[in-house]
């Protein structure tokens, strides 16, 4: 508030350079997730993946980008027309927006809120209207039941996420998600994965729900919903559906990365075993950290077969919900201990 | 200019905790549709909020912010409660409309 | 301060136009969604009160559990019941009348009641603080809270058992 007029647009100039370099990074990740997933899926299924664009096929995003951008756009008679529009802009836009809050090094962080995992879990509670309204305003029956779907499976899979966060938050005493890399990094064991291991599997399973990927890819199931809410989207729109799920695909690695595996810091039995690893850089430790659970997402998603609607609720609210509920009281019970 | 400076006190949440309250009503009122009568309690609760927040900012007592996290939690069950209803009355009638809802037993027609 | 000023006068303006908006639309859909915009906003309201608990809170509860909750309720019903007749809508304008003047009342006497004290006290939202206060002096709250939430709970099972009733018969 006391800023003059300079500073001020000097640091609206610095935070607009911020969030360029990390759009343009997440961008272009999401742009190659998708090639390294054909790849990756193409090898284990005994396929060469894309060949064809490109040595190695390694220019095929830009061409999937050309021709989603050059196909007709339909606007179905029936549809809801602005609803229709607007709705894959609220999806994208509440997966952008978590990353102004996520650290991606010790001194790099858009907007330093102290309510960081708040803001995370706020915003994926928005961008479930962009689901529901996407298949709301489509005017389809398939759309709207795999709106539907998607909705209540990612409202009822966000109650364990959030509880099993609430055990990190417990453990570090804060809601920053810097300040839980730096309480981790002082803890006994270096990473909350090992003492809250309930909580991390209960949030690793909970992040594919959240993401619609694959064993809980039934919003956009292809043999019994066509595509899901997707069926009356096409071209560009379409693809800012699946630059919705990539980005927050990305941001659900980040986050299990930075509240459970340490973030950028390395926990010190690791150190002391091998102490060359201390001159990574924290960025890359980071980034190591979040590409091995982008592999984990596709590797999934190659070797696991769907699951049921009831299959999948009854998961949610019968085994992660009292799982999450366990990893909370073990949490207090440690915290109460001293440790 | 002097506007944009009154605007920095607490008048703003006055006028925004009135409108939402005169909203709550006035759907209640004017709409006459069941399902915007279970909405509107909820946005008058809203204003009510916003009018306990600021009290609280401007005396510095965090009572006030504690009012208003037991009220949302107590105003998420009574919109379960009434969304439950409302699908009920539905069932039965077939109607959305406050005018017809004059059905206290379960007899009408004799 | 003038940052502050400018904020909060182009987010009550917006306020304003969204409470327009909700009376000018004609299905409970398009309603609905201003009435979402306008709960989005008043979380922001609460970060201009340094409460950014509650304005996560209000996002995460009222937009996310709250009227998705409703949203689902929405699509239970018939397209037709979903919408209003216009002379539905002309003949009881005249009720704005006694709301407007009770607004007009309701402003006067807040405006009148504001104590002298009444300044920016610098007082910022401290879950600890809070948490102390209530589980400590107000703990009985918590208690009967717990209770009423268990309400619903009740409420549906007897919907269930009622319809399970039914269709057996």
């Amino acid at each position: 508030m006391g800023l003059s007029n300079n500073s001020l647009l000097f640091y609206l100039f610095i935070t607009f350079a911020e969030i360029m370099v990390v759009l343009g990074i997440i961008l272009l990740h999401a742009a190659y997730t998708v090639y390294i997933e054909r790849k990756v899926i193409g090898r284990m299924q005994a396929r060469l993946g894309p060949m064809e664009v490109g040595p190695y096929g390694l220019l095929q995003p830009l061409a999937d980008l050309i021709k989603l951008l050059f196909k007709e756009d339909i606007l179905p008679r029936d549809s809801h027309k602005t609803l229709f529009q607007i709705a894959p802009l609220v999806l994208l836009a509440c997966a952008i927006a978590n990353l102004s809050v996520i650290p991606f090094n010790p001194s790099f962080l858009i907007a330093d809120v102290n309510l960081g995992v708040l803001v995370v879990l706020a915003l994926a509670s928005l961008g479930v209207y962009g689901i529901i309204l996407a298949g709301y305003s489509s005017g389809s029956k398939y759309s709207l039941l795999g709106g539907l779907r998607s909705a209540a499976q990612v409202l009822s899979y966000e109650i364990p996420l959030g509880l099993s966060l609430a055990g990190v938050i417990l453990a570090a005493e804060s809601f920053s998600l810097k300040d839980i890399v730096e309480a981790q990094a002082q803890s006994l064991l270096g990473v909350y994965a090992l003492p809250q291991f309930l909580g991390f599997i209960v949030f690793l399973i909970c992040a594919f729900a959240e993401t619609n990927r694959a064993p809980f890819d039934l919003p956009e199931a292809e043999s019994e919903l066509v595509a899901g809410y997707i069926t009356e989207y096409s071209g560009f729109r379409m693809g800012l559906f699946f630059l919705a799920e990539y980005i927050s695909m990305y941001i659900m690695s980040l986050l299990i990365a930075l509240c459970y595996l340490g973030g950028w810091s390395l926990p010190w039995w690791l150190i002391a075993l091998f102490p060359f690893l201390q001159a990574l850089p924290p960025t890359l430790v980071l980034a190591l950290k979040v590409y091995f659970f982008i592999f984990l997402f596709i590797w999934v998603r190659a070797t696991f077969p769907r699951y049921r609607f009831d299959q999948l609720m009854s998961m949610s609210w019968k085994i992660l919900l009292p799982l999450s509920l366990i990893n909370f009281m073990w949490v207090a019970i440690l915290k109460r201990g001293g440790l | 200019m002097e506007v944009i400076s009154l605007f920095a006190k607490e008048y703003p949440f006055y006028i925004t905790s009135a409108v939402l309250i005169f909203l709550g009503i006035a759907l209640l009122l004017l709409k006459r549709n069941l399902l915007m009568a279970v909405l509107a309690l909820e946005i008058a609760f809203n204003g009510i909020n916003l009018l306990f927040a600021t009290a609280s900012h401007y005396l510095g007592d965090p009572k006030g912010k504690m009012v208003v996290l037991l009220v949302l939690a107590i105003s998420a069950g009574s919109f379960a409660i009434g969304l439950i209803l409302v699908v009920n009355y539905y069932r039965a009638k077939q109607s959305l409309s406050l005018e017809e809802l004059r059905l206290l037993g379960e007899k009408e027609n004799e | 301060m003038v940052e502050r000023g400018l904020l909060l006068f182009v987010l009550t303006f917006f306020v304003l136009f969204l409470f327009f908006l909700t009376f000018i639309f004609r299905q409970i859909l398009y309603q609905f969604l201003t009435i979402l915009l306008i709960m989005v906003l008043l979380g922001i309201y609460y970060l201009f009160l340094n409460a950014e608990f509650i304005a996560a809170i209000q996002v995460i509860v009222y937009a996310g559990a709250i009227l998705i909750m409703f949203l689902f309720t929405i699509f239970l019903f018939p397209e037709e019941e979903l919408k209003y007749s216009r002379d539905i809508l002309k003949t009881h304008y005249s009720s704005f009348l006694p709301l407007g003047f009770f607004l007009a009342l309701f402003l006067f006497s807040l405006f009148k009641a504001i104590p002298k004290s009444y300044k920016e006290q610098n007082f910022y939202f401290d879950l600890k603080i809070l948490s102390k206060i209530l589980f400590n002096d107000y703990w009985i709250t918590i208690y009967i809270l717990a209770f009423l939430l268990s309400l619903p709970m009740i409420a549906l099972y007897i919907f269930f058992k009622r319809e399970e009733r039914s269709g057996s018969n």
